[in-house]
């Protein structure tokens, strides 16, 4: 994977907010990891829309999840090998970008 | 509403804005995160929360719209055609009502629109043929109402009027140091006899000053420009050339016998000069001192164009000469109040026509826009018919993309075919509109369907064809999709658009054919108006006389006597008058009844006796001239009734003296005679205020001879130049104009301004009736099973009719109420156009009532029929 294909910010969000949720990663459940990590309320068809896009991609699959009780059958979203590896190599790349930056953090300053 | 069920709107907004490949997943959790947040926050924010998030999905469904849209765009520049070509071919056939109608509607509305086009663009907004013609001006003088000496003139339609220009004006600004202008030239139609064998041929000549060639900044195809102003010259257009010596470049050199004398041929002008039009030959253009003389500033009968430095701007020297026109009125009093104006002179050839030309082009968008939302209406119809066989398509594997892309060839394929029908359309209606056109309209004759408007008609239709395209899928795509024929009442609801779309055109079509009418009506009215002359049987020409012999009054009064004496000679009743009725002439003086401060302003005319009784101009009180009404005898004057009831409104006008201004300063008149008033400038004007004073006792170096025949007998066209050349053979003699004719031409533009509302209205309501068709033919062929249904639960064939008859019917009257209120509430806009009519003639509306309602009929009769004969076994299968 070059790195031009690497997932943008927000797609690494989502495939983080998968793993995290898994193996129940249905759509509402990554909106709430989002929400619960980050404090961001994302967007619920933008979500969708993204996921679609990096199941195109191999990313994550998706699998039907029988509905519970009475309740409705969900999309299930499942990481792939290849979407951990383009989240180790996002992540190498900036620890490779953050290596030997020193900022001067707030309470440094005081 | 349940608090837990989310708002019913926002919902219907979700699914509007929500991509169809996450719409289902997208909902469901909507829904869920509304139910948990009104379980933990309460109502109000949750559904906040959920308005919040639809918010939000509108750019998402942007974006993801332009992605296809764009992969769409790059797939079918990328080639690969001949898939979406054989689909689209496929398509069409297999849908022929679609496709005849998209293609009709896309040529008939891009046809008519190209066709007006074409015509505002020769006409009017292509350049002039003239080496940069852009700075090639006409120059009026104007006279303006707040500077005129009494302060508040009367007459109607003279305050700023622009004025043709003088001689002595004329060489006032040819001998000014102008920082703008780098020349005038005057020019003045005349007409010539030429003798060829043992005939006389009438030419039409133009009295051109010898500047005119720098001015129009051409050159003689053949030959040179005059020698000099006062030479026995002249240059020959080039029709005439062609005509007349049969293309002979040997002509130059050779001489020609006009009106008597020889005229030595220099040079052949250039093909198709734009201005002057319609003449045979020029001739130089000179004026001796006796045309310069104080007084001639009045005679303003000279068109005079000028050309604007390079370097200096149309403005500039528009504010230059205003200001030295203005300046004149110091030391010449009959420019007191003047100033002047610029044209470019391809504005004023067209300026008659500019109010028709700017509600063509107009009507052209409105066709554009009508074709456009027609065909999107069409294509919407038509991809939520197909969307079954869509979702077949999508489940077996084709992208979106590749839908889209079929989608877009196939209309591009159906917008070209209609594009090919709107040229072949625009071609062939130019003939009618050039030949229904009055003659005067300029250029008109040389217009024609070219490569440039071609090229736009191409760019209009591929416009056309991306943006219905595009509308026709996102429009049919919107809404409930409900399975049709189970639920009529969603059904129904589907199609609010289209009926909102076809009752705006026949709304259009309705205003459009009000307007015809009501310009129709108007253009009777006034052709039915009292002149307070009659023109029947009426000729007239003007005659001026140059030269030293007539320096004196006592010349020109012999001069014309002997003219109306031949003339009487021949049989035929004649007259002579400086400034008759619709002619175009204008000639105004003041003058003031006793005890009057000011000055009121009146059109002065001199008439020799006979005037009055020729033009069948009553008599109301007093007598006419005769005779004795000479220099010997006291000063007279006979006014229009107008005149008399103003001043001396207790009828005791006859008797009374007046002081009138005039060429010899100011003059008392006794008042001999009331005659009734007559509408000077034509029809749509109220009759000024009128003096006549008799020629004997004023007489003027030009004027126009009226001659009639006894008892309605033709006029000779002859006969003027006969009794001219036995008077003066060297005064040139006009041709005899009809005063009807005259008329006519002043009703020509009226005239065009119908023509082409008509045939706008009738392509308008072409268009609506198209639209109506396809509208109900569809419905028709989508309602097939509930009309099966229908038919095999006992409905009549005749009862099926006219349910589809009576849509249209419906449609189609609600359209002609909207467009006739339309037609109400523009009526500001319609009398800026042609001031006069009342668009609120309720005898307007029932023509076009009918007329739309037949078209309405004509257009559901064959969807109708075709409603009546589904055999309902046949319909029960319909898909």
């Amino acid at each position: 994977m070059s790195q031009r294909d690497l997932p943008g910010q927000f797609e690494q969000m989502v495939l983080l907010a998968v793993a995290r949720r898994a193996p129940r990663a249905h759509g509402m459940a990554i909106h709430d990891e989002l929400l619960t990590v980050t404090g961001r309320d994302v967007s619920i068809p933008a979500l969708y829309v993204t996921l679609s896009r990096l199941e195109k991609k191999g990313l994550v699959s998706a699998g039907v999840e029988a509905g519970d009780e009475g309740g409705r059958s969900r999309k299930c979203y499942r990481l792939e090998p290849s979407g951990a590896e383009a989240l180790t190599k996002s992540r190498a790349l900036l620890d490779d970008l953050w290596d030997g930056v020193d900022l001067p953090t707030e309470s440094a300053a005081k | 509403m349940s608090p837990l069920v989310e708002p019913r709107l926002a919902r219907a907004c979700a699914r509007l804005v929500i991509p169809t490949s996450v719409r289902e997943d997208s909902l469901g959790d909507l829904a869920e995160g509304f139910r948990r947040r009104v379980a933990r926050s309460g109502g109000l924010m949750a559904r906040r929360w959920y308005w919040w998030q639809v918010l939000r999905a509108v750019p998402v469904r942007l974006s993801e719209g332009a992605a296809t849209v764009t992969s769409a765009i790059r797939g079918l520049a990328a080639g690969g055609w001949g898939r979406d070509l054989r689909t689209a071919f496929r398509a069409i056939r297999r849908r022929p009502t679609y496709a005849v109608s998209v293609v009709a509607t896309v040529g008939i509305g891009l046809g008519a629109a190209t066709a007006i086009v074409t015509v505002a663009d020769g006409v009017w907004f292509r350049g002039l043929s003239l080496p940069d013609g852009g700075r090639v001006v006409r120059v009026y003088e104007l006279e303006r109402p707040a500077a005129s000496p009494d302060g508040a003139p009367k007459a109607g339609a003279e305050p700023g009027h622009p004025s043709l220009i003088s001689p002595p004006l004329l060489d006032d600004l040819s001998h000014y140091g102008w920082d703008s202008f780098s020349g005038f030239a005057a020019f003045v139609p005349e007409s010539m006899n030429r003798v060829v064998g043992d005939h006389v041929e009438h030419l039409s000549a133009q009295r051109v000053s010898v500047e005119a060639f720098d001015v129009l900044g051409i050159r003689p195809a053949l030959g040179q420009p005059f020698s000099d102003a006062r030479a026995r010259e002249v240059v020959l257009a080039d029709a005439f050339w062609r005509r007349a010596f049969g293309a002979d470049p040997g002509v130059i050199g050779r001489t020609l016998q006009l009106d008597g004398d020889p005229y030595l041929v220099v040079g052949v002008l250039p093909a198709k000069l734009p201005y002057p039009r319609n003449a045979d030959v020029w001739a130089p253009l000179y004026f001796g001192a006796d045309q310069l003389v104080e007084p001639m500033r009045g005679a303003r009968y000279l068109d005079v164009v000028a050309r604007v430095l390079g370097d200096a701007s149309v403005d500039a020297a528009a504010r230059e000469v205003d200001a030295f026109v203005g300046g004149l009125g110091s030391n010449h009093p009959m420019h007191a109040g003047s100033g002047a104006v610029v044209v470019s002179l391809r504005d004023d050839l067209a300026r008659p026509y500019t109010r028709a030309l700017t509600l063509l082009v107009a009507a052209a968008g409105a066709f554009l826009l009508i074709t456009a939302a027609n065909v999107a209406g069409l294509g919407a119809a038509r991809v939520a018919e197909s969307r079954r066989d869509r979702a077949v398509r999508l489940a077996l594997g084709a992208s979106r993309v590749r839908l889209l892309r079929t989608a877009l060839v196939e209309n591009a394929v159906l917008t070209a075919g209609g594009a090919a029908i709107a040229a072949l359309i625009a071609i062939w209606v130019l003939t009618p509109i050039k030949r229904l056109a009055p003659a005067g309209v300029p250029r008109l004759a040389e217009t024609q369907v070219d490569g440039r408007i071609l090229l736009m008609l191409l760019g209009a239709a591929a416009v056309v064809a991306v943006a219905t395209g595009l509308a026709s899928h996102v429009l049919g795509r919107l809404g409930v999709p409900v399975d049709i024929g189970r639920d009529i009442g969603a059904f129904r609801e589907r199609y609010r658009g289209r009926r909102v779309l076809l009752v705006s055109q026949i709304a259009v079509a309705t205003v459009l054919l009000v307007g015809g009418v009501v310009v129709g009506r108007y253009f009777r009215t006034l052709a039915a108006t009292d002149l307070g002359f009659r023109p029947e049987g009426l000729a007239a020409a003007p005659v001026a006389l140059t030269g030293e012999r007539y320096a004196e009054d006592a010349a020109r009064a012999q001069f014309f006597d002997q003219v109306v004496g031949r003339l009487r000679a021949q049989g035929l009743v004649a007259a002579l008058a400086v400034n008759p009725p619709i002619v175009g002439s204008t000639m105004r003086f003041g003058y003031s009844a006793p005890g009057e401060e000011e000055q009121s302003i009146a059109q002065y005319h001199t008439v020799t006796p006979g005037y009055f009784s020729l033009l069948g101009i009553p008599l109301v009180a007093g007598r006419d001239f005769d005779l004795g009404d000479d220099t010997v005898h006291g000063p007279v004057i006979i006014v229009s009734e107008l005149v008399a009831r103003r001043h001396f409104p207790a009828g005791d006008a006859v008797g009374r003296r007046i002081s009138v201004s005039g060429r010899h300063g100011l003059t008392e008149r006794t008042i001999v005679g009331v005659v009734g008033s007559t509408r000077h400038f034509g029809p749509d004007q109220d009759p000024p205020p009128e003096l006549y004073v008799p020629s004997a006792q004023d007489t003027w170096g030009f004027g126009q001879i009226v001659v009639a025949g006894v008892d309605g007998a033709t006029v000779p066209p002859t006969a003027l130049a006969d009794a001219i050349r036995l008077a003066d053979p060297q005064i040139p003699a006009a041709a005899l104009q009809p005063m009807v004719g005259l008329l006519t031409t002043w009703f020509a533009p009226l005239r065009f301004q119908m023509v082409i509302l008509s045939l706008l209205a009738g392509v308008g309501v072409l268009l609506g009736g198209i639209g109506l068709y396809g509208f109900i033919a569809y419905l028709v062929s989508a309602r097939t099973r509930e009309i099966g249904i229908r038919m095999a639960l006992g409905a009549s064939r005749g009862a099926v009719a006219f349910a589809t008859l009576r849509q249209g019917l419906i449609l189609s009257l609600l359209g002609v109420t909207i467009g006739g209120i339309v037609a109400v509430a523009l009526q500001q806009a319609f009398r800026s156009l042609v001031p006069g009519v009342d668009p609120t003639d309720p005898l307007a509306y029932g023509p076009v009532i009918l007329v739309v309602s037949l078209v309405a009929a004509v257009a559901c009769t064959l969807p109708a029929h075709r409603a009546s004969t589904v055999d309902p076994s046949v319909a029960l299968r319909h898909d």
